[in-house]
């Protein structure tokens, strides 16, 4: 085995290091650590130059360990492991010092940075010197993807990872794709009709040959990894055969009973046989299991008889799960409207005539229950008045955030209001006008010409007098509260990730940030991408968005989804687990420890002699160590972080240097 | 009180480490006299590490996944 | 300098670099529907100019009730409520306070009360009632000033003495040695005398190792027991709470028809602040023959009494309209025969409203304990 020759880099990362790390006595420290035969610094070791100076010293000076001093790992390790490669050296022989986010970032003060720099160092040096190359090993991928949600957002992926020619299953959990999307009425700020632009796509997701919708299913389990998921999706019974159905609707009428009629926001009813709406896709008839009577109680068949022909009805459908290999998988979950009756003083719930946003998409809506008339009570509303940010920017509630299209939304709702009732009295109650996105100050402005009343001030109050509702805030622009009249009163409300989400998360292992929308891994340059590899975001489910920029980021994460499918392999995990034969005693307590059944006793020849001895199964391993820790003989060691790794990091990590 | 403990801290690449870069991200501040070592996963905190950190003049031993 | 540091630690202790001048606040505030008083205003002047100035300059600073429903509602919790307390703390200090609140705060400093009356006093409420120590007891009945000395709250107070009992609760009370709470002055902004009381009572109360639970007439005492004093070991209950899990046990058992129609006045100190809104509703709809309807503004929409944060000893002049009169007028107009309430203070200013609009004789204000009381045998 060659000595060890050591090269030590450190970042300034602009001033983001060295304003708070001493480079230069850093330097000194370093050259004083054993085996160090290089040390260099400069501004931006992750720039190409900066690159450059580490594979230039690894050629001309012979080194074979190299120890870069600059951000978290977690953000440029692949680069530096490629850097070593491209010099020729094994890409594991890397280790990373954290001085940026777990030292710079967070102290202050120069003194006690450095010396905490050079203890991290002193460690990553150490155990640089005891590094082994690694081997990555490749595995075949499934040629399928995954995508779980049916919104615009997982429309659009399934459409674009289908056209590559790779074959996709759409997941929805409700009885036809088609999302939030499908009840709205006009898109801000072009004002194209929602259904108009999307029911051609949902068309294209039936007809495509390389998409299998699975509708009215969940995934409940997903097994394996990048490349080799194995997922279980659990298809709910629709008691209506959607192989058979023809979606004549025939039946629908002979149904005894009502239910509220989701789609539109139950403003009104339908039968508890029934499509959600009739461009639903698959075009099927579906039954509420919670009120169907023969469901609940046996006590009627009454479509069965209609439908005796085709016999398209089955009411002892049974749910099914269903087993797939899958390679990659896109999350498109979306979200979920804020419920304002968390904000009691603005009465939603208690008065008739406080709808939200999504419930005023219905009611404006040609296919909504009023076929578009604005009608509360049987009567136009005069006073028509609008509220933003209910659920938003709010932190009693626990939603920090801008929900972002709601400022859109209701200027939308507006102009509408104003195209169809030419007299109405119109006033929205903002606290900022946020009209960042391409065309959106100019929509701003038209509606503002439509004589709406934009007050700046946060509704407090809305209560009854007379017949009327007062909507009480101070307009902060004139310094004193203002009681407006109002029949109608719309509450922008904001988004939430949706509810169904969050188990999936679970399965998923997905992250959250602290907004409860799923976690990007990174926030500027993986914006599709997630902690758990081969699995991608688009759409809501990550952070609120409008169509635009759910569509873009569904074809990012389209993209992203189809490079492990093209490239046909994936590397395994180098940093496995590996049983030294001769000190395995057989004990099995690594096979216990392992929570991914990697690890199985075999019968093996050491030595000339038959024993049992642990064998992990390098696919399976996810290298959690696990195993490493439950040996009692330290016969199993984690590669790259084995006990004499580890403890040569402890020895030095802490001391005053 | 002029006692400045040393903290060794074993945390697990996936959250705890993940969280440490945040808040450096998010410019929290702490004090600088704990010294976080990486792992895959707690699960691979053998008790022998924790007891040489304590050997090795650790005054405290943070184990966080 | 030491000066400007000090207000800069005090305004980012109150978070208000945080305010985005939303105006929440300012229309929720009860008494921006009688007055030009803008607490957004306030927090942005204090934020840009010096506390001191402002103290000063603003009488408005006491008209606030300490209501809280800007606290409760502003979307980025900051609290415009301890900014009013914080100005009037630094009149205070100064001296530079309207002489009937120099008054309350010298009462309560002498007799432990804010009443002006001798605390040798405190106890003739329940003359002849016999009522045990709080020595002898599981539970201390708290009084509080209010019901201790006012005589139309006196019978409040017994009417809890006689629930208590029908129920068979193995209470006691201090007596004399009984101690303001302290709730009042310090929204006056005299925290140093807070400090002194608390310190008074906390002694009091985690001296009686037999005292497991305190229960208090006042949603204020219970307020400040509960939120404003760390390390108090009974655990607080308002009687609301406690009587209404009497009743849910069947310890405690309504018998007599009580054929009225009765609405419920939420005190903000109970709903608002302590979000304690199902148990009063649940006393009353126990009582049989009751018929119980809402105020259309109620529980966190509900409306102030102007009673709280000191505002019993403060006359705000230049006011044309009190809350409490559209309160009684709205129940007048809803048909009721009661408005009950579980709180001295609104007790005292509906009555006074009642008063006012003469609508003695149609509507009368009740606190629950005395609908209790009427319907025990
Ligand atoms: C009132 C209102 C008006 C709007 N107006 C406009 C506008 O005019 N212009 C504009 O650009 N944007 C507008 N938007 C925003 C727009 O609705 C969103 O950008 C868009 O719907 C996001 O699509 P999505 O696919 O990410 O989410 P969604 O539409 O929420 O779709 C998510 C899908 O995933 C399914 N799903 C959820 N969980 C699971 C699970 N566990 N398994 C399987 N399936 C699951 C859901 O059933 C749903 O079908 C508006 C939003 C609102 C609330």
């Amino acid at each position: 085995m060659a000595a060890k020759k050591i090269g030590v880099y450190i970042c300034h990362c602009g001033v983001n290091i060295a304003a708070t790390v001493d480079i230069e006595e850093l330097k000194r420290f370093a050259a004083t650590l054993p085996r160090v035969k290089s040390v260099q610094n400069y501004m931006y070791v992750c720039s190409d130059p900066g690159q450059e100076l580490i594979r230039k010293d690894i050629k001309e000076k012979g080194l074979n360990r190299i120890v870069v001093a600059a951000c978290s790992p977690r953000m440029h390790e692949p680069t530096f492991r490629n850097v070593l490669k491209s010099a020729g050296l094994n890409p594991y022989c890397l280790e990373i010092t954290n001085i940026r986010e777990q030292c710079s970032w967070v102290h202050h003060d120069r003194h006690t940075a450095t010396e905490k720099a050079k203890g991290l160092l002193a460690a990553s040096v150490a155990k640089a010197a005891l590094l082994e190359p690694l081997e990555e090993h490749e595995v075949g991928v499934t040629p399928t993807a995954m995508v779980i949600g049916g919104g615009i957002a997982g429309i659009q992926a399934a459409l674009d990872i289908a056209d590559t020619g790779f074959k996709v299953y759409l997941v929805e959990k409700e009885a036809s794709i088609g999302g939030h999307m499908m009840q709205l009425d006009k898109t801000f700020p072009t004002l194209d009709c929602s259904a108009c632009i999307l029911t051609p796509k949902m068309a294209d997701v039936k007809n495509h040959p390389n998409i299998e919708l699975l509708a009215y299913s969940e995934v409940i389990e997903v097994k394996g990894f990048v490349g080799n998921f194995k997922v279980t999706v659990k298809k709910k019974p629709r008691y209506v055969i959607e192989s058979i159905c023809n979606a004549c609707g025939q039946c629908s009428p002979y149904c005894p009973i009502e239910i509220d009629d989701a789609f539109n926001e139950r403003l009104a009813k339908t039968k508890a046989l029934y499509i959600p709406f009739p461009q639903a896709i698959p075009a099927t008839y579906v039954i509420d299991p919670q009120s169907c009577r023969y469901l609940r109680d046996k006590s009627c068949r009454q479509c069965e008889q209609v439908c005796k022909e085709l016999q398209a009805i089955n009411l002892d459908q049974k749910e099914e799960l269903v087993e797939l290999d899958i390679g990659t998988i896109i999350v498109a979950t979306g979200f979920d409207i804020f419920d304002p009756r968390q904000k009691p003083e603005l009465g939603y719930g208690k008065y008739e005539n406080v709808i939200t946003g999504l419930e005023f998409e219905r009611l404006v809506s040609a296919s909504g229950p009023n076929q578009g008339d604005i009608k509360i009570n049987g009567k136009k509303p005069k006073d028509v008045v609008f509220v933003q940010c209910v659920g938003s920017r709010d932190q009693t509630v626990g939603n920090e955030y801008c929900s972002r299209v709601c400022c859109m939304y209701t200027a939308k709702h507006a102009h509408l209001v104003r195209e169809k009732l030419p007299d109405a009295h119109i006033t929205i109650f903002y606290i900022d006008i946020r009209a960042f996105g391409k065309g959106f100050e100019q929509f701003y402005d038209r509606v503002r010409g439509e004589r709406v009343y934009y007050r700046r001030g946060n509704v407090s109050e809305i209560y009854k007098k007379g017949d009327k509702l007062m909507v009480r805030a101070e307009d902060t622009l004139m310094g004193k509260a203002v009681e407006v009249a109002a029949d109608l009163v719309v509450l922008a409300v904001g988004m939430e990730p949706s509810k169904s989400a969050k188990e999936l998360g679970k399965i998923l292992k997905l992250s959250n940030s602290p907004d409860k929308f799923f976690l990007e891994a990174h926030p500027k340059l993986r914006p599709v991408d997630t902690g758990s590899d081969g699995v991608f975001l688009a759409g809501c489910c990550q952070g609120p968005k409008d169509i635009p920029d759910t569509v873009a980021q569904a074809s990012a994460a389209a993209a992203k989804a189809v490079i492990p499918l093209a490239h046909g392999t994936v590397k395994t995990e180098a940093m496995v687990s590996v049983v030294q034969a001769e000190a395995c005693r057989g004990c099995g307590f690594c096979v216990e420890a392992c929570p991914y059944a990697a690890i199985t006793l075999e019968e093996k020849k050491v030595r000339g002699k038959k024993k049992i001895v642990a064998t992990v199964n390098e696919v399976l391993c996810k290298s959690c160590g696990a195993c490493a820790a439950s040996c009692l003989s330290g016969a199993i060691q984690q590669k790259s972080f084995t006990d004499e790794q580890i403890l040569s990091m402890i020895a030095v990590i802490g001391k005053k240097y | 009180m002029d006692f400045e403990p040393t903290i060794v801290a074993f945390l697990c690449n996936w959250c705890s480490y993940a969280g440490a870069d945040l808040a450096g991200t998010s410019r929290f501040q702490y004090p600088a006299n704990i010294r976080v070592i990486r792992v895959m996963c707690s699960s691979r905190i053998n008790p022998l590490f924790i007891l040489n950190a304590l050997l090795e003049g650790a005054d405290g031993v943070l184990v966080s996944g | 300098m030491e000066e400007t540091y000090e207000r800069a630690c005090y305004i980012e202790r109150l978070g208000l670099f945080g305010c985005i001048q939303c105006g929440k606040c300012t229309a929720g505030c009860p008494l921006n529907y009688l007055t030009p008083f803008n607490i957004r205003k306030m927090v942005y002047d204090v934020l840009n100019s010096s506390g001191e100035d402002i103290a000063s300059e603003k009488h408005e600073i006491w008209q606030c009730t300490t209501c809280s429903t800007c606290s409760s509602r502003c979307p980025k919790q900051i609290e415009p409520r301890d900014v009013i307390i914080n100005l009037r703390s630094i009149l205070v200090e100064d001296g530079n306070i309207p002489p009937q609140i120099r008054d309350v705060l010298k009462s309560i400093t002498i007799n432990y009360n804010p009443w002006r009356l001798g605390k040798e006093q405190r106890a003739e409420w329940c003359k002849g009632l016999e009522l045990k120590d709080a020595s002898e007891a599981d539970l201390l009945y708290y009084v509080g000033c209010t019901p201790a000395f006012d005589p139309r709250l006196q019978k409040v107070a017994q009417a809890v003495v006689k629930a208590l009992r029908k129920a068979k609760v193995d209470f006691g009370t201090l007596g004399v040695e009984e101690v303001c709470c302290g709730s009042e002055i310090r929204r006056l902004g005299d925290i140093w005398s807070f400090d002194a009381l608390r310190e008074a009572n906390t002694e009091i109360f985690n001296g009686y190792d037999n005292i497991k639970q305190i229960v208090t007439t006042s949603p204020h005492c219970y307020n400040t027991f509960k939120n404003e004093y760390p390390g108090l070991k009974p655990e607080v209950m308002h009687y609301t709470q406690f009587v209404s899990s009497l009743i849910d046990r069947g310890q405690l058992v309504l018998a007599k028809d009580y054929r009225k129609k009765v609405t419920y006045h939420d005190p903000c100190f109970l709903g608002k602040q302590n979000k304690i809104y199902e148990e009063p509703r649940n006393i009353l709809r126990s009582v049989p023959g009751i018929e119980f309807v809402e105020f259309d503004r109620n529980r966190e929409s509900s409306l102030c009494c102007e009673g709280g944060g000191g505002r019993m000893w403060i006359e705000i002049e230049d006011v044309k309209e009190r809350l409490a009169n559209i309160r009684v007028r709205d129940a007048r107009d809803m048909g009721v025969d009661i408005i009950a309430v579980a709180c001295p203070f609104c007790l005292l200013t509906l009555e006074d409203a009642v008063k006012s609009n003469d609508l003695e004789g149609k509507v009368q204000v009740m606190d629950i304990m005395e609908i209790v009381a009427k319907t025990l045998t």
